[in-house]
């Protein structure tokens, strides 16, 4: 690959991490002062993470000049340039920018980050965004450490947190041996195809319809490596801890961030390398897809602490997202494009209130603290249920949280064959999610505020990330056209040129499913 | 009159200004009202709960444009505005009148300020957010009963799910929210389904438009006729509480504030089966297992209703009762699918609001004067509360269809046009008329009659002016429309024609009608 070739496809993500080093550097250049009860250095935090919203908005800047020029992907096919990429780089770096936002007002509380944290954070940004630009499997693993390992450093920032510790160790151990299974998988696929781009696996699938021994197996890993990393069950078990023992900002970006970077590569590899492996991954993620909706929901319903149900709920997300994937169409690709910008902007939206209305100890935050919290506190109450109904996918006043589901809903019975039980499944699965969503809207507004209860200040900034996220989810739910012309265009543009839209047809499945099916 | 709307084109812009003047009235109630209870100064104008009566009365106007605009000669939408939305997927704000939905779109825009205003001091806390609240649910109402569109409809439909939560879970009794929760619940799993099939019927459409005329002419084999069918009708069902899926409603009536409750019994659910499910999926709406099985629910729900409200010893369960036994008649017309038939079961909508609103109206004055409305506790209202005693007799006697009455027309109309579709259930659901004297003056001779108890004798105030204003003005309309229903149902034929011709030979329909078979 031409050096300058690398230059121009990569140069959001090049600058990026040129950005990210001068913050790094920046961070260490003065003398440590030592602020009491405080992480060193932690008054340099908030300088810090608005120096690296800036940079996230220059970025931003840079991928929307670039998607308007056309730019091509790189000559030897290992780096896209289309919407797909383009899309995905924005909600990134949306997410990040957010992230960054709430660091810095949890930090204006709790004085808890030193700053390295918003270098850290957009170091693993410019993970996310390789992976969302990776057609090459060795691109993919280097995109999945990049973001690992700096998101493995952001659970346990806080390094006075028992909770925190143990919940980079648990997520760093797990993501270790989900990164080893991917790497494997990605070696028999070599080794099986003789290349790692997924164009030229592309090709041996299309010759090779039997596949052999070498093949399956590969995929199977490398399904497993990215079902860890998206939080599918029944690889979501370090979720809760993980999400409920970091701090609630790197919650919050690991959510949304980590998330939509994880579904970005799935979605491309699967639509892009392996279309023509359909019958072999098909059942296989149909019931990753319902097992992990079903799962979600239902362990959701039994928290009682807000961010560990929150963790179940994402799962559950994951599950809905799995059924676009499913899919297996350009419109699949749109859904998850869509999907991902409306609960990027609840999950945000969501902490933001949680990053505020959390106890000023360290205890977790539980669903009973919130209780009442409509009468003292009735614009952020009324934002809090915003969000959550946009999750739950409820028109009109959850926003575009509803044509989120509808497009995945589309994408998934206007498949080649259409997923019929795949719809039913997510339909009664978000039924279900209502009753833990429900909880916490009816503890807001249908509890009296206990007296003792702490009072609550909402700084600027946390009511403006609140704000921004509540008007954009309403307006998008009122007017979603521009994002579903957006998402539209977000199409995986594979090698040949041709869109993904011709992917072959899914075989009828076989077995009692397909009965059901008809 | 008519002449000077149409020149003024009013019809280009009444029906979306029916269903946005409502949320931008929230807002404006939201932002400005004051809430007279916890401020030392008087509201004045500002009292949130006049602001949201005004907001409503604006709504009363457009209302009677509308019913004046219609023509009743014409068949067919009207006053039809279709604004584009989002063009991607095909959906568009499509809003339109027949004789179906007009009376329903009057009545409930006409019924919700009467029964605020004759509730006044019902609802004292946080009224700026109750009457912004309900306000947004009017809104939901107006657009369920107007869309053409079926995203829109559905948009509408979950928006009355949403302020009605809050509504009924924040100003419910003490101790009784958790009734909202149950409702959206309820309420939740059959509009969920329902969206997948809108969705899939959207598909089979060529996923270019919403529009119900698209629709209707959209070929659908039986079988999947029947399974879209099945998901449309449990949303409806348990919206409108049929037997079985009836079980959220009479605590859910019993406990919201007045108003909250009178909405909730609006016949969202039946009206939308009428103008969706039937019309879309007639194989499956008149195949004749599926046909029997519904008649003979809502036979069971006409006696099962009439049976438990029989034994209740509380008034707003007595009313929330008779009101799922008239949605048992409503579902007999509907599905005998006759002219007549689909007529009584539109009067009948029409007459359960106005009927329930009169009864809640008087048993939250009971409620408010003496602090329950438990019938044990009563006796000898009559010459205590002559007034009261009287909107209570007269709202009672056209719930139990009382010649001369709203209640009459339509269930006379129902059994009537029903009979010949199927005679053993409809002379069944008859028995319902006997049972409703029963629960509808038992409690009228425990309240009125009879020795003056203990909480009676203490004294119980009459109607105060204002809520014998409300009460004479709805119990005029039920007894003008008993005695002249024309005016009603002559808006309504061209509608309940194309309804009822277009489910059976639309080009969706069965290739013949069987008649429901008559061995019980």
């Amino acid at each position: 690959m031409m050096a300058s070739d690398l230059l121009r496809v990569l140069a959001p993500e090049l600058l990026l991490v040129a950005g990210a080093m001068v913050l790094l550097l920046a961070s260490v250049w003065h003398p440590q002062g030592q602020a009491p009860e405080g992480a060193e250095g932690a008054e340099r935090t908030a300088a810090m993470a608005r120096g690296g919203m800036v940079l996230c908005a220059l970025v931003g800047l840079v991928v929307t000049i670039a998607w308007g020029d056309g730019v091509g992907g790189s000559a030897d096919g290992r780096l896209a340039a289309d919407g797909f990429r383009f899309t995905l780089d924005l909600v990134l770096l949306g997410a990040a920018a957010l992230g960054l936002a709430l660091v810095e007002v949890d930090h204006g509380r709790f004085r808890g980050y030193g700053p390295e944290v918003p270098a850290l954070m957009l170091l693993a940004l410019s993970g996310m965004m390789v992976l969302a630009a990776a057609r090459d499997l060795l691109f993919v693993f280097l995109g999945i450490e990049l973001m690992s390992l700096a998101v493995y450093v952001l659970a346990g920032v806080q390094r006075r947190s028992a909770r925190g510790t143990e919940a980079a160790i648990k997520y760093f151990l797990l993501g270790s041996i989900a990164s080893a299974f991917l790497l494997y998988g990605i070696a028999l696929l070599y080794g099986a195809t003789g290349s790692t781009r997924l164009g030229d696996i592309a090709r041996w699938v299309a010759e090779h319809p039997a596949g052999g021994g070498l093949f399956p197996a590969g995929l199977g890993l490398l399904l497993v490596g990215l079902a860890f990393k998206v939080a599918a069950a029944p690889f979501h078990v370090w979720t809760p801890d993980v999400y409920e023992g970091a701090p609630p900002p790197v919650t919050a970006f690991m959510a949304t961030g980590v998330k939509a970077a994880a579904f970005a590569t799935l979605a491309r590899t699967l639509l892009e390398a392996f279309p023509g492996a359909v019958p072999l991954w098909h059942p296989a993620l149909w019931w990753l897809a319902v097992l992990t909706m079903v799962t979600g929901n239902v362990l959701a319903l039994a928290q009682r602490r807000v961010v560990r149900m929150l963790a179940y709920s994402s799962i559950a997300h994951a599950g809905y997202l799995l059924v676009a994937v499913v899919s297996a169409s350009s419109a699949g690709a749109a859904a998850v494009a869509f999907y991902l910008v409306a609960y990027t902007l609840a999950t945000m939206g969501t902490f933001a209130v949680l990053v505020v209305a959390r106890p000023s100890d360290d205890r977790p935050i539980e669903i009973a603290d919130l209780a009442g919290l409509w009468l003292v506190r009735p614009g952020l109450a009324s934002a809090l249920a915003v969000f959550l109904l946009a999750f739950m996918g409820m028109p009109l006043v959850g926003g575009a949280g509803f044509f989120a589901k509808w497009l995945v809903l589309e994408a998934a019975l206007q498949a080649s064959s259409p997923q019929r039980v795949l719809a039913v499944i997510l339909a009664l699965t978000s039924f279900v999610s209502a009753g833990y969503y429900l909880a916490v809207i009816g503890t807001m507004f249908l509890r009296p505020r206990p007296d003792q209860a702490p009072v609550v200040r909402v700084p600027a900034l946390a009511g403006g990330v609140v704000l921004t996220c509540a008007v954009m989810l309403l307006a998008l739910g009122l007017y979603p056209s521009p994002l579903i012309t957006l998402a539209r265009r977000a199409t995986v543009v594979t090698e040949q040129g041709a869109s993904a839209r011709s992917a072959p047809t899914i075989p009828p499945a076989a077995g009692w499913r397909a009965a059901v099916a008809r | 009159m008519r002449e000077t709307l149409l020149a003024l084109q009013v019809g280009a812009w009444l029906l979306p200004a029916m269903v946005l003047w409502p949320v931008v009235a929230a807002a404006l109630v939201r932002a400005v009202g004051r809430d007279p209870g916890t401020e030392e100064v008087p509201a004045g104008w500002r009292d949130a709960r006049a602001l949201t009566v005004g907001a409503l009365a604006v709504e009363v106007l457009l209302g009677a444009a509308l019913w004046i605009l219609f023509d009743p000669a014409q068949s067919g939408w009207q006053a039809r505005v279709d604004l584009p939305w989002i063009p991607e997927l095909g959906a568009a704000l499509s809003l339109g009148v027949d004789g179906l939905s007009l009376p329903l779109v009057v009545m409930a825009v006409t019924v919700v300020p009467l029964v605020l205003l004759g509730a006044w001091n019902n609802v004292r806390t946080r009224t700026p957010a109750f009457g912004a609240l309900l306000l947004l649910l009017t809104s939901g109402v107006v657009g369920a009963l107007v869309a053409l569109d079926l995203l829109a409809f559905y948009v509408a439909w979950e928006l009355i799910l949403v302020p009605m939560y809050f509504l009924v879970g924040v100003w419910a009794l003490a101790g009784e929210s958790r009734v909202a929760l149950r409702y959206v619940l309820f309420t939740l799993i059959g509009s969920l389904l329902m969206l997948v099939a809108i969705l899939a019927l959207w598909s089979a459409g060529g996923g270019t438009s919403f529009h119900l005329d698209h629709l209707l002419a959209v070929p659908l084999p039986p079988r999947t006729q029947l399974w879209l069918f099945g998901a449309f009708f449990a949303a409806f069902a348990v919206k409108s509480a049929l037997v079985p899926f009836h079980s959220w409603f009479p605590p859910a009536q019993a406990a919201a504030p007045t108003v909250v409750g009178v909405v909730l019994g609006f016949k969202v659910g039946g009206y939308a089966l009428l103008r969706f499910a039937i019309p879309l999926f007639p194989a499956a709406a008149l195949q004749p297992t599926v046909r029997v099985a519904i008649l003979g629910l809502a036979v069971v729900t006409v006696l099962y209703g009439a049976l438990l409200a029989m034994a209740q010893g509380e008034l707003r369960r007595v009313v929330a009762y008779s009101s799922i036994s008239h949605l048992g008649f409503i579902m007999l017309g509907g599905f005998a699918l006759t002219p007549e038939a689909v007529s009584g079961a539109v009067v009948a909508m029409v007459h359960s609001g106005l009927a329930s609103a009169v009864l809640l109206l008087v048993a939250g004055v009971l409620e408010d004067r003496t602090g329950t409305t438990e019938l044990g506790a009563f006796g000898g209202l009559a010459s205590a509360a002559p007034l009261l005693s009287m909107a209570l007799v007269l709202g009672m006697l056209s719930t139990v269809a009382l010649p001369g009455t709203l209640g009459f027309v339509g269930e006379f109309l129902v059994l009537m046009g029903s009979y010949a579709q199927a005679p053993a259930l409809t002379l069944t659901a008859t028995v319902g008329v006997v049972l409703a004297a029963v629960y509808g003056l038992r409690p009228l001779q425990q309240l009125l009659f009879g020795t003056r108890s203990p909480l009676v004798a203490h004294g119980v105030p009459d109607l105060t002016r204002r809520e014998a204003g409300v009460l004479t003005a709805l119990v005029v309309a039920l007894l003008w429309l008993g005695v002249a229903p024309a005016p009603v149902l002559d808006r309504m034929q061209g509608a309940v024609r194309q309804v009822v011709e277009g489910a059976r030979f639309g080009p969706n329909a069965l290739p013949a009608i069987p008649t429901v078979s008559e061995t019980p």
